[in-house]
């Protein structure tokens, strides 16, 4: 599925919060149209690690290298231009105006016209499933269709990239049957993924390959099969069922 | 040119009068500590304080020292009320709404104030307003000294209260951390009504303080009440007695500055200080954070 | 020029209530002029100065969220430059007036640079004490004539139309008129437009907007550059119509900064039209106090500005979108003013 090129390169990063070190010299690459899952237990810091690659931290130590271009450091709106888009984990929709609105601010990024924005915008919903709902105040939706709406404002921005954080939490089997469905959608399209996830059911079969997160260190990289063989990471786990 | 002498006599007026600035400003961290909102309206109440104290004075002959415990008295009530009545219903609404509430108060108080007692200016002159204490060449307004005193012991008072009884210590657990707070079975809509009673109180009774020797007008509340909120950040946002200090050291620095530039720019380096303050170190000398 | 008009003529169609309100502004003067009714005629020309004001410190506080409590700089900029220009340089206040907007939003931008690192009550905290920080200057300042201000004389009639120098406040509601329709043709582009989007996605969560790909700083220095530079015109205004400008009058927090807060609440900072809305409801209410009972009887100073305390205190704790936007959640006023508003009820519907 995936190119030979690498589109990102974490390397050796580390951002400090005080005496607190949340990502501990992590490095890995991404290849072009990979699906990479991002595992770790609670804490382990890969939210930072997207904080970090999308702008809105400054990692104390280490580069970021996307596209061959060193974003380490960079504002996000000027890394989000460049082709990266994410989801956050707690959902931060635009809350007073609509679905719509929200998605199209999205499309605004590679676009200057309002009337395309809003089309783009519609297509996108339509695909999502949330085209009836979007004349709604964002901060009528409920969780599962704030998640929604995040994943396509992020889609409507055109990414290369995508950052993926925790999109499946809190649903049913059958609703994570239905997104992995749709995440094999975008992913078809061309672009890359990355995965934070706690839903193994979710992350494992969808994923290619596997990085893991433990106290901010990378402890474990391969496949799904590899990955939940490996002792480093059942201990992280705790013995818990991967 | 400035003699050793002058400056000496400035310091020393500026921690006199910094004193009394210290508990308008003690009061303003109370309520910013406890309760999180910005009480635009707090110089204010501190007027309103200050004319209790003349109307007493010119109506029965009372000392506005006298008058202290009456003005802090009726103050903390309508504190309460206010509180009850308007900032309770609007703790969770949007920013704006918050602060529009509280100007709201401002032109209400200020300008009522204003259209009841009239515009004028006016004095309180007792019969020890002129007396003067020398130290040397050391200069002491005997007005200025008794509001220091005053000053320290309201402080004082205040410290005891915050850190050795009960009701005390729970209003400093609200202002730390208002779930656990709850948790722990404390009122916490009790303790906003006293947080701001109590911070209009003291307000108040800085306003009966500056009465003694500074001429009292309606629209007073303006300038005390900017002065306060320097403080409070120069000192940490929250910190109730880095506010005492830092309103000794702001004092000082206007007094200071008096003698080597005009009257009216040394507020604006008070505002430039304030505007660089919370740029570069909002958490101000002693603060929590903001 | 012609899309805006076909944009205004669109507006007008749509909805004949902005027809009807446009006539009634336009004819109003007249009407007064005949009838022979100063005070009307002032409210009206101070309705609409406090409109524009409003109106341009809404798109930086409604839409992008910054609460700014210290418009009264970019008013008293606008009002110092159009009279400096006029007294010192002998320039007319026709190209004044825009020069003075320029000035502004020149202010703005560089006071926007510091600021704009600043959230929430913070940033509302310092632009309070920028504006004491330029009334006090300007107090001490000689060459804008310091505490006692400036006043222009009255020049000779042949002059009169250089310098706008008309009895009575007739002549001004029209330029204030036609200052404030550029604004609402301006304005309403802006926020129907991509940077309207981008602004309220700044208002609504700053860090989210920028992983979207707004450069946040960018967009709050054009929502700034706009609302000063339309505050700039309306103290232009100001000094045109009363030829006499001084710090206590053009950076007042109260009667400049706080009273364009109040036409944005009590109208409603949430829709397009609300701060002028706000502006024409309490302006009169003020006015009216101030002259039958204040200016009768000074003991009473103070009690219009307590009045629109009164009125502020119930508008913000009962109904804290507006009376316009009151309206508006009730269904009251169903007919969208404006097909594309770009408001946080609906958005641009082309279905």
């Amino acid at each position: 599925m995936s190119s030979g090129n690498t589109i990102l390169e974490v390397k050796n990063v580390t951002k400090r919060f005080g005496g607190l070190i949340a990502v501990n010299n992590v490095s890995f690459k991404v290849r072009e149209r990979e699906f990479l899952g991002l595992i770790g237990p609670n804490g382990a810091g890969k939210t930072t690690l997207f904080n970090c690659i999308s702008g809105l931290y400054k990692p104390e130590g280490g580069r970021i290298i996307f596209k061959g271009i060193d974003i380490t450091g960079w504002p996000p709106h000027k890394i989000a231009m460049l082709g990266i888009a994410r989801t956050f984990q707690i959902v931060r929709p635009l809350s007073n105006l609509t679905v719509l609105e929200n998605v199209a601010i999205g499309a605004l990024k590679r676009t200057d016209d309002i009337r395309e924005a809003i089309d783009k915008a519609r297509e996108i919903l339509k695909i999502v499933g949330l085209y009836d709902k979007r004349h709604l105040k964002a901060h009528l939706l409920n969780v599962i269709e704030k998640k929604r709406l995040e994943l396509a404002r992020a889609l409507a921005t055109d990414p290369e990239l995508l950052l993926l954080d925790e999109v499946a939490a809190g649903l049913t089997p059958t609703e994570v049957d239905e997104l992995l469905e749709l995440l094999r959608d975008i992913h078809r399209k061309g672009i890359t993924i990355i995965m934070i996830e706690h839903v193994m059911r979710a992350v494992m079969n969808i994923a290619e390959r596997i990085i893991v997160l433990h106290y901010g260190k990378l402890i474990a990289e391969g496949t799904p099969e590899e990955v939940s063989k490996d002792p480093k990471v059942i201990e992280a786990y705790l013995g818990g069922s991967l | 040119m400035v003699s050793p002498a002058d400056l000496v006599n400035a310091i020393v007026s500026g921690i006199l009068v910094g004193s009394v600035y210290s508990l308008i400003a003690m009061g303003l961290a109370l309520i910013w500590g406890v309760m999180n909102i910005i009480n635009f309206a707090h110089g204010d109440f501190m007027m309103l304080g200050a004319f209790i104290a003349y109307w007493m004075f010119r109506l029965f002959g009372l000392d506005p020292l006298l008058c202290i415990p009456l003005s802090f008295g009726t103050i903390f009530l309508l504190g309460v009320l206010v509180q009850k009545g308007i900032i309770d219903r609007i703790l969770e609404a949007p920013l704006i709404s918050q602060i529009a509430a509280t100007f709201a108060l401002v032109l209400i108080i200020r300008y009522g104030a204003e259209a009841w007692f009239g515009p004028f200016t006016r004095r309180i002159v007792t019969g020890y307003s002129g007396e003067v204490i020398n130290l040397g060449s050391i200069i002491l307004p005997l007005t200025r000294l008794l509001a220091f005193v005053v000053s320290i012991i309201v402080a004082l008072a205040l410290y005891l209260f915050l850190t050795r009884t009960y009701v005390g210590t729970a209003l400093r657990a609200t202002s730390q951390d208002r779930e656990a707070a709850q948790l722990h079975g404390i009122n916490v809509s009790a303790m906003y009504k006293l947080a701001f009673g109590l911070g209009v109180g003291i307000a108040a009774i800085g306003g009966v303080l500056l009465s003694t020797f500074y001429p009292i007008y309606p629209e007073m509340g303006a300038y005390f009440c900017l002065l306060a909120f320097i403080i409070v950040v120069f000192g940490g946002f929250g910190s109730v007695f880095g506010a005492y200090v830092s309103g000794l050291i702001i004092g000082v620095t206007q007094c200071v500055s008096a003698l080597f530039i005009m009257p009216t720019l040394k507020d604006v380096v008070a505002f430039l200080l304030f505007i660089l303050i919370i740029l570069f170190k909002p958490t101000g000398l002693f603060g929590k954070g903001g | 020029m012609m899309s805006t008009l076909l944009e205004y003529i669109n507006m007008v169609r749509r909805s004949p209530i902005i027809l009807a309100i446009s006539i009634v502004l336009l004819i109003l003067p007249i009407i007064f002029q005949y009838l022979n009714l100063p005070f009307p005629a002032n409210m009206l020309f101070l309705a609409l100065m406090y409109a524009i004001a409003a109106m341009a410190w809404n798109l930086l506080t409604g839409y992008t969220g910054q609460l700014s409590i210290g418009h009264a700089i970019f008013f008293g900029i606008g009002a110092y430059t159009t009279m400096i220009l006029m007294l010192y340089y002998k320039i007319t206040p026709w190209i004044g007036i825009v020069i003075s907007g320029f000035m502004a939003m020149i202010v703005g931008l560089a006071l926007g640079v510091p600021l704009f690192r600043l959230r929430s009550h913070w940033f509302t905290l310092a632009t309070i004490a920028s504006a004491e920080i330029f009334r006090l200057v300007f107090m001490v300042w000689p060459y804008v004539g310091g505490s006692a201000g400036l006043q222009a004389p009255i020049v000779a009639p042949e002059e009169k139309l250089y310098y706008i120098q008309y009895a009575g406040p007739f002549i001004y509601c029209y330029i204030a008129l036609a200052i404030l329709a550029i604004e609402l043709i301006v304005l309403h582009r802006i926020v129907n437009s991509k940077i309207g989007y981008y602004l309220q996605a700044i208002r609504e969560d700053e860090n989210a907007a920028a992983v979207l790909g707004v450069n946040v700083f960018k967009y709050k220095m054009i929502a700034m550059a706009y609302s000063a530079f339309f505050t700039g015109l309306a103290g232009a205004l100001y000094t045109i119509r009363f030829r006499f400008v001084d710090p206590f009058a053009v950076f007042d927090l109260i009667t400049i900064s706080v009273y364009i807060v109040v036409a944005g609440i009590i109208g409603g900072i949430y829709s397009f039209i609300g701060p002028l809305i706000g502006a024409f409801i309490f302006l009169p209410i003020t006015e009216y106090v101030r002259v039958e009972i204040v200016a009768r009887f000074p003991r009473y100073y103070g009690l219009h500005v307590c009045v629109v305390g009164i009125i502020l205190l119930i508008i913000s704790m009962l109904l804290p979108e507006g009376i316009y936007g009151f309206l508006e959640k009730k269904g009251i006023i169903k007919h969208k003013f404006f097909e594309e508003e770009s408001r946080v009820v609906g958005g641009p519907e082309n279905e």
